[in-house]
């Protein structure tokens, strides 16, 4: 006669040997937390990639352009008009990081046809001098022209950098878990609870018919970020005077579905301080509803012999994944839609030819 | 040295053993186990310090993310990219194929049955913690173990494994358990 836990553990009685010891896990984590400081999109991980794919996707459809053409002549009785500045080339940064006290505004390392985003970060200091980082919001910076600001005229209006701007609060229903009865946030394992919390986004214009956005988290301990101090971040942006410069992609496509061109890019580097994974879009130019979403991944716990490249995909499931030489990458090409064959998506994936991954001096512009 | 990733280290000895028993024997493959709790347990390092209780913590990690298992695709093949061959003994002795016929009846199990079994004997949580990790209310957990000791004990009994009733310690289940058999 057994118990119960006499039957788990004689379950369990031949286990073998553990491929991860404790330095193992140690080093794991450190690389976790150098590459992805927060969890921005829900965990950094592989589920993440999917997530990620999705806010890339709907934010390439979330704008709504009113007028893309460019400012119309005024005759010579009109009183000075202000002037739109010229879009920028497609797929280019036009500003840098900033700070403003203890906020970090990174170099922006999201961009498609419509708009720039980089992350805001906080270095708070405590009473000891220990310094905690945590990433506080995102700023979005739209093409001249693109972004409609009518959900913000209903909102709190001020002005900012001398032009009208709007300050915009929801409530925003999350899951999360909490621990001693405090919710902590949107984990990668799942929501076991569900809490709403405030979302605070105040959008201004940096030029005539020009807006940008500072939005917070919504995870509820990290979103420490007042209106006040969104406001001096705000009032500090500038575009930067220099040429615009080209994002860059870490690898050169070989196949792509036919009329497929870059749609989006995000992600400049695999060891920025904010990033533990890279995204690429390719779809008909005007649409996503079809896509090619190129994604690469730190792999957590790379395995000692991983020496060659490997491809496969998940029967009927639209995607694939390749394995890199030396184990530390993965790469997921996916179509959303679940539209395109696993063929062409093993095509597209076998075919791509890569940079040196963690130099993103060696990643290709976008021509 | 750091003193908060010698405590971590700490930590990790103490506990891997306990968190790959707890994967496996809920999701049964011992590669997804090892490649979820090393993963939970690095995800634990970056939140260390900010956790008021770490095991309680990965533990509800590590659960969650072999129940999910199944629903991620990207896990499965994160997993899958790095076989390595399982090390297991030959089938030389009673106690392997006894070992075998219990894993054969306990992978029967419903997984929800099988998830809150391991976390009551293996983990040796009570209701409201097992509740509290798998997000469900207690007198889910008690239904769910009750069925489940039922249903182990009915699979035991067809591999001639007898298993004993919780009279003592899981006096409430038991009870539960008897009330299925006999109803």
């Amino acid at each position: 006669m057994h118990d119960v836990r006499e039957i788990l553990l004689m379950a369990k009685a031949d286990a073998p040997p553990a491929r991860y010891g404790v330095e193992d896990i140690v080093a794991a984590g450190r690389r976790r937390s150098r590459r992805a400081f927060v969890q921005r999109v829900g965990g950094v991980g592989v589920l993440a990639a999917a997530v990620a794919t999705t806010a890339v996707l709907s934010a390439v459809n979330l704008v709504v352009p009113i007028n893309h053409g460019v400012s119309t002549a005024v005759s010579a009785a009109s009183p000075p008009a202000p002037t739109t500045p010229a879009p920028s080339p497609p797929f280019t940064f036009t500003f840098g990081g900033y700070q403003v006290g203890e906020y970090r505004v990174l170099a922006p390392d999201e961009v498609n046809q419509t708009y720039q985003t980089a992350g805001v970060l906080r270095d708070r200091k405590d009473a000891r001098g220990k310094v905690t980082t945590l990433y506080v919001g995102t700023l979005t910076v739209y093409q001249p022209t693109t972004f409609d600001p009518a959900k913000f005229r209903v909102s709190t209006p001020m002005t900012v950098q001398g032009r009208d701007a709007f300050q915009y609060e929801t409530q925003q229903p999350v899951g999360g878990w909490s621990v001693g009865g405090r919710a902590i946030g949107v984990p990668s394992d799942g929501p076991s609870i569900s809490f709403t919390v405030t979302t605070n986004a105040l959008a201004w214009q940096y030029a005539h018919d020009s807006w940008a956005v500072l939005s917070t988290e919504t995870n509820p301990i990290e979103a420490v970020f007042p209106l006040a101090d969104a406001i001096e971040v705000a009032e500090r942006f500038t575009v930067a005077p220099t040429d615009p410069v080209p994002a860059k992609v870490p690898f050169r496509t070989g196949y792509l579905p036919a009329g497929f061109t870059l749609q989006s890019v995000s992600g400049q580097s695999l060891t920025a301080e904010n990033r533990g994974m890279v995204t690429f879009v390719y779809a008909q130019p005007g649409t996503t509803a079809v896509s090619v979403t190129i994604s690469i991944l730190w792999v957590d716990t790379p395995p000692p012999d991983a020496v060659k490249r490997t491809s496969r995909c998940n029967p009927g499931q639209h995607w694939c994944a390749t394995t890199l030489p030396g184990g530390k990458f993965w790469v997921a090409v996916e179509d959303p839609s679940q539209t395109l064959s696993d063929e062409e998506l093993l095509k597209v994936s076998d075919d791509l030819t890569f940079a040196t991954l963690e130099d993103p001096g060696t990643w290709y512009p976008v021509s | 040295m750091n003193p908060d990733e010698e405590e971590f280290r700490r930590f990790v000895a103490a506990r891997l053993e306990m968190l790959r028993g707890l994967a496996y024997l809920t999701c049964g493959d011992w590669q997804i186990a090892e490649d979820v709790v090393s993963t939970c347990l690095a995800k634990l390092y970056v939140r260390w310090g900010s956790v008021s209780s770490p095991e309680r913590y990965v533990t509800r990690m590590v659960v969650r993310a072999v129940v999910d298992e199944a629903r991620r695709p990207w896990r499965r093949e994160w997993s899958a990219s790095h076989a390595l061959p399982e090390v297991i003994e030959p089938d030389v002795s009673d106690r392997i194929t006894e070992a075998m016929r219990v894993r054969q009846a306990l992978h029967q199990l419903p997984p929800g049955q099988r998830t809150v079994l391991v976390l009551r004997f293996y983990a040796d949580f009570s209701v409201e913690e097992t509740a509290e990790v798998l997000g469900r209310s207690p007198g889910t957990i008690s239904s769910q173990t009750a069925r489940g000791l039922a249903t182990l004990r009915r699979l035991l009994a067809a591999e001639d494994i007898a298993l004993v009733e919780e009279l003592e310690e899981r006096d409430d289940d038991a009870r539960c358990a008897r009330n299925l058999v006999d109803g």
